[in-house]
């Protein structure tokens, strides 16, 4: 049986206006797959994807990579996922593009010259060795948001959790985006409303919609449910509909 | 959206801005020093050092304006305490040495931050051993400051957009929402990013 490297079970949270914004969410992701997290805005897909971090504590189970959610085992957990935020400028703290993609090694107790190694990998990857001392917020968004993914490559992250990846980016951009994910070996956690990419990039989404799994499955099959989809703020993606 | 303003002269090319980063500031916060305690009573002394920065100034090739307009936004802070000493006895000495000592130690300070670039400052400022935490806090007012200005520049377009009745004084309840708007996003977005510090390993002490 495949490893799984999260499982959620009766996960429930509210934030401190009482209001329940996750309720029994329960699933798992197995090694080395894609899921895609799927809803309509203020479903609460962001909070759910910062609990996977342990930056939010919800009632119920959460293990990551085996291991429990709890105060012992934070370090670890947060070193084993890369959580790659919407807003680039949230993600990118530090004046240059080195020293953003170097602080996750060096909070890691790295030295500096495995420190170096670490962030000229992740810059390579994402094809920005040449902006290594540009100042962050001189970079495209589209940069941006590929700076944003080397900061926790760095930290070679077994899983990587994408918040709206592709929010605000051109065409060309997204598309560069799209094949960097699809380049990347590591489990993958993306909540997005770009069906098209989720179709793309994913073999199993989880349809969010206030606060609950409303479905989960094969992605082919849940894009394709019209009247879900339509219940839940959504559409059928284009290239479904123009095969029908 | 509006680059580097603070770095705007850190750039050019001057004897000023060829001396080492670390020294300058070094002997700039000794001459501080010095400013701060020579007595009032020796005005020649403090026209020497008024001599000094002003040649300094003049072989910054920084433009006089920018100088000049940066003492005058932070004159308001000086003139507030230096009016207060004027209540109490002998309060118009105490005036003229508050304002003529706060007026020269902001001019090397000044001539100082727009001759070196930031990034050059925090380096120097980390090899003069000063804390950590403190290197954190400019190089994150340095980062958000821009955005920061940007968010006001933007709300600004927004709000002077839908204003169609340019009113002064019935302009402040807005005004002060549009503060108010500004201070709830900065909040929010401190709390954002000391999450994706945290994400990235951050447990209180900066490792690199």
């Amino acid at each position: 049986m495949e490893k799984k490297i999260i499982e959620i079970e009766n996960l429930k949270f509210a934030y401190s206006n009482g209001n329940f914004t996750l309720q029994d969410i329960g699933f798992y992701v197995y090694k080395g797959e894609t899921l895609g997290i799927i809803g309509p805005n203020g479903a609460g897909k962001s909070t759910l994807l910062l609990h996977l971090n342990g930056l939010l504590e919800g009632q119920g189970k959460i293990k990551i990579c085996g291991l429990e959610m709890n105060k012992d085992n934070l370090k670890t957990i947060r070193r084993k996922v890369g959580l790659v935020f919407q807003d680039s400028q949230d993600q990118l703290f530090m004046p240059t593009a080195y020293e953003d993609v170097a602080f996750g090694p060096g909070n890691l107790g790295l030295n500096k010259e495995q420190v170096d190694k670490e962030v000229d990998y992740a810059l390579g990857v994402v094809g920005l060795s040449d902006k290594r001392d540009h100042l962050s917020y001189h970079l495209s968004l589209g940069e941006q948001k590929r700076l944003s993914i080397a900061t926790v490559l760095s930290m070679s992250p077994e899983l990587l959790i994408l918040d709206e990846p592709n929010a605000n980016l051109d065409p060309f951009s997204r598309r560069h985006l799209i094949d960097l994910l699809k380049c990347l070996g590591n489990t993958k956690v993306i909540a997005t409303h770009d069906l098209e990419m989720v179709l793309e990039l994913t073999n199993r989404v989880i349809l969010l919609d206030n606060g609950r799994v409303i479905s989960q499955g094969q992605t082919r099959e849940i894009l394709s449910d019209q009247s879900l989809l339509e219940a839940h703020g959504l559409e059928v993606p284009l290239s479904i509909l123009l095969k029908r | 959206m509006r680059h580097a303003f603070i770095d705007t002269y850190a750039n050019l090319s001057s004897p000023v801005h060829r001396v080492n980063a670390r020294f300058k500031i070094l002997f700039a916060f000794i001459l501080l020093l010095v400013i701060l305690f020579t007595p009032i009573k020796y005005p020649g002394l403090f026209f020497i050092y008024g001599f000094f920065i002003i040649t300094c100034l003049f072989l910054s090739k920084v433009p006089l304006k920018f100088i000049l307009k940066r003492l005058f936004e932070i004159s308001p802070f000086i003139l507030m305490i230096a009016i207060s000493s004027l209540f109490v006895k002998n309060g118009r000495l105490i005036f003229i040495n508050c304002i003529v000592k706060a007026s020269l130690s902001i001019l090397l300070l000044l001539i100082i931050s727009s001759t070196t670039p930031f990034t050059q400052l925090t380096l120097a400022l980390s090899g003069l051993r000063v804390p950590p935490l403190i290197l954190s806090l400019l190089s994150f007012m340095y980062r958000y400051l821009f955005l920061l200005e940007d968010q006001l520049l933007r709300t600004k377009r927004a709000f002077e957009s839908r204003n169609i009745n340019k009113n002064g004084f019935k302009n402040i309840r807005a005004l002060s929402n549009v503060l108010g708007t500004l201070f709830i996003r900065t909040y929010e977005r401190a709390e954002r990013v000391y999450m994706a510090m945290c994400a990235r390993g951050y447990d209180g002490e900066k490792n690199n």
